[in-house]
């Protein structure tokens, strides 16, 4: 035997506490296959394997299930074990106090400090194995009777040097990392969507990673300073920055088309164009508009957007003031209302989206319909 | 050079083409008709109702010997229902091989429009109505609406016409 269950055991919880990158540690679990556990030191072994992964919400327990469940273990007191409650803090100090008994002095603690990615992926196992953890309790009686069975099958086939190598090689290489990343990833979903991240990396995902803004094609042609024109429609506030603008044009006879939506108010002629009239109120606020309410409507103007030829109806122009981007709260996720590019803190009204409004409205879109379905 | 150049104008006329339209009131809006599918316009006359017939379909009229159905224009427009007056028409229609007769407010005139100053319609809406309209033009600083007769009707609904 090239080193000592005791060092070995030593080696796999330093290396579970993420201390060093261990590569001097010599294991070479391959060597002994076969290797199977004094009795004695088995059952320190477990008892500490299970009060230490508590403690550190370290790996998977699933993975090391075989481990805590020795050959000698009757199918009755396998049924009836009880897992030790989860410790919140991780003493190295105390950890070497209580394998003191089974260690060796010469085996030298590492002190290297961890990579960045190292801690993430720790933090990322703990809360993996504190799940794993809660699952496994939900479902202790079915699973340790299945375990039990599982033990027949050990007796012939002993599992627990290939595991303990696994988790050993966790510090070694990148190969091994990924394999118990793996195993983990098979009980947990949730961390399997952030490895998935993880592989294909975006450098914002580990550093509290917000979206791209969906505005941000409209804030990239935005001055930090912008102007907006901001309009009434049935008591609401709209405002419009003026670089959507494509100009203010007094409503005169507007031709209703028939078979349109009921906010398509018709088409207006200027200078040989036609304009498409948006009943402003009718689309912004479907919920809202009713006969009566149409009745109170006094639309006066066409807010025409950029080069297009929707106008929306408004009732009143307020004015057209300067403020800052930072005065906007942006629209950040996709939501029921694409044409709504945020909200100007200082006048508690909403900015328009002008592009993503002409996209609905020449896809005949409501103003909670996708934008997709255009 | 002056030969090409006028094989490129014909051309570009051809291409061009100038159409004559009849323009009719509906609901203070203006539509106009192909004059080509156009027979001929009544004053209105008594119109006897068909029973059994379909909601559009206002009734019949005897024109010189000849039945003829005439249909409920505001209605199939989804327009409100109007009192009838003495500039009330009933304008006689060639369509899908069937000859109809259409119930409008008003014939004005007939106009010329050539084919590059006929616009396509907004295409929002998904209503049967929608596609009734095969375009809008600008005209006198009026929009004009010219209204595709064929598709006035449906395929059953001209085949359920012969049949009443």
């Amino acid at each position: 035997m090239s080193k000592s269950v005791d060092e070995t055991v030593f080696d796999y919880f330093s290396l579970l506490l993420q201390e060093s990158s261990s590569s001097d540690l010599g294991l070479k679990p391959e060597t002994n296959p076969e290797l199977t556990l004094p009795k004695v030191s088995n059952e320190a072994h477990y008892a500490v394997t299970r009060s230490l992964l508590n403690a550190a919400h370290s790996s998977s327990k699933l993975a090391l299930e075989p481990q805590t469940s020795a050959p000698k273990v009757s199918t009755e007191s396998a049924t009836t074990r009880v897992f030790a409650e989860p410790r919140t803090q991780v003493d190295k100090f105390a950890l070497e106090k209580l394998l003191s008994a089974v260690s060796k002095p010469s085996v030298p603690i590492p002190s290297e400090p961890i990579p960045n990615a190292e801690i993430a992926l720790t933090q990322q196992i703990k809360a993996s194995a504190e799940r794993v953890r809660q699952a496994i309790t939900h479902i202790a009686p079915k699973t340790a009777q299945q375990t039990s069975t599982d033990h027949i099958g050990a007796q012939k086939k002993p599992r627990t040097g290939k595991e303990i190598k696994s988790l050993v090689d966790i510090k070694n290489n990148e190969c091994s990392l990924a394999g118990i990343k793996d195993v983990i990833i098979k009980h947990d979903p949730l961390l399997a969507s952030v490895v998935a991240q993880e592989q294909y990396p975006e450098p914002q995902t580990q550093t509290g990673f917000i979206p791209p803004s969906i505005t941000h094609d409209l804030q990239a042609v935005l001055d930090d300073e912008f102007q907006v024109l901001f309009f009434k429609v049935a008591g609401l506030t709209l405002a419009v920055p003026l670089v959507s603008l494509g100009g203010i044009i007094k409503i005169e006879k507007i031709n209703h088309l028939i078979g349109r939506p009921s906010w398509f108010m018709g088409v207006q002629t200027h200078r040989d164009s036609h304009i498409n009239v948006v009943d402003t109120c009718a689309w912004v606020m479907p919920e809202k508009y009713s006969p009566e309410l149409a009745q109170t409507l006094d639309y006066q103007y066409l807010v025409m957007l950029e080069d297009s030829q929707w106008g929306l109806t408004c009732e009143s122009l307020v004015n057209a003031v300067k403020i800052e981007k930072s005065h906007v709260n942006w629209r950040e996720k996709l939501g029921k209302r694409p044409w709504l590019a945020g909200v100007v803190k200082q006048q508690m009204c909403g900015i328009l989206h002008v592009q993503a409004l002409i996209k609905m409205l020449d896809a005949g879109l409501g103003c909670q319909d996708s934008i997709d379905r255009g | 050079m002056s030969n090409s150049r006028n094989v490129a104008a014909v051309a570009a006329s051809k291409d061009d083409a100038v159409l004559q339209w009849v323009i009719f009131k509906l609901d203070n809006e203006t539509y106009g008709i192909n004059v080509m599918q156009v027979q001929e316009i009544l004053r209105y006359t008594d119109i006897a109702p068909v029973p059994g017939a379909p909601s559009y379909v206002l009734g019949i009229i005897n024109l010189r010997g000849n039945v003829v159905t005439v249909i409920d224009t505001r209605s199939r427009f989804g327009l409100p229902s109007a009192e009838l007056d003495d500039s009330t028409r009933i304008v006689i229609i060639e369509a899908e091989k069937q000859v109809i007769g259409i119930l409008v407010d008003s014939v004005a005139e007939v106009v010329y429009l050539r084919r590059s100053e006929i616009d396509n319609a907004p295409n929002v809406g998904t209503e049967e109505s929608a596609k009734y309209i095969q375009g809008v033009s600008n005209r006198d600083n009026e929009l004009l609406i010219l209204v595709d007769l064929d598709k006035l009707l449906s395929d059953d609904e001209w085949v359920e016409l012969t049949q009443i």
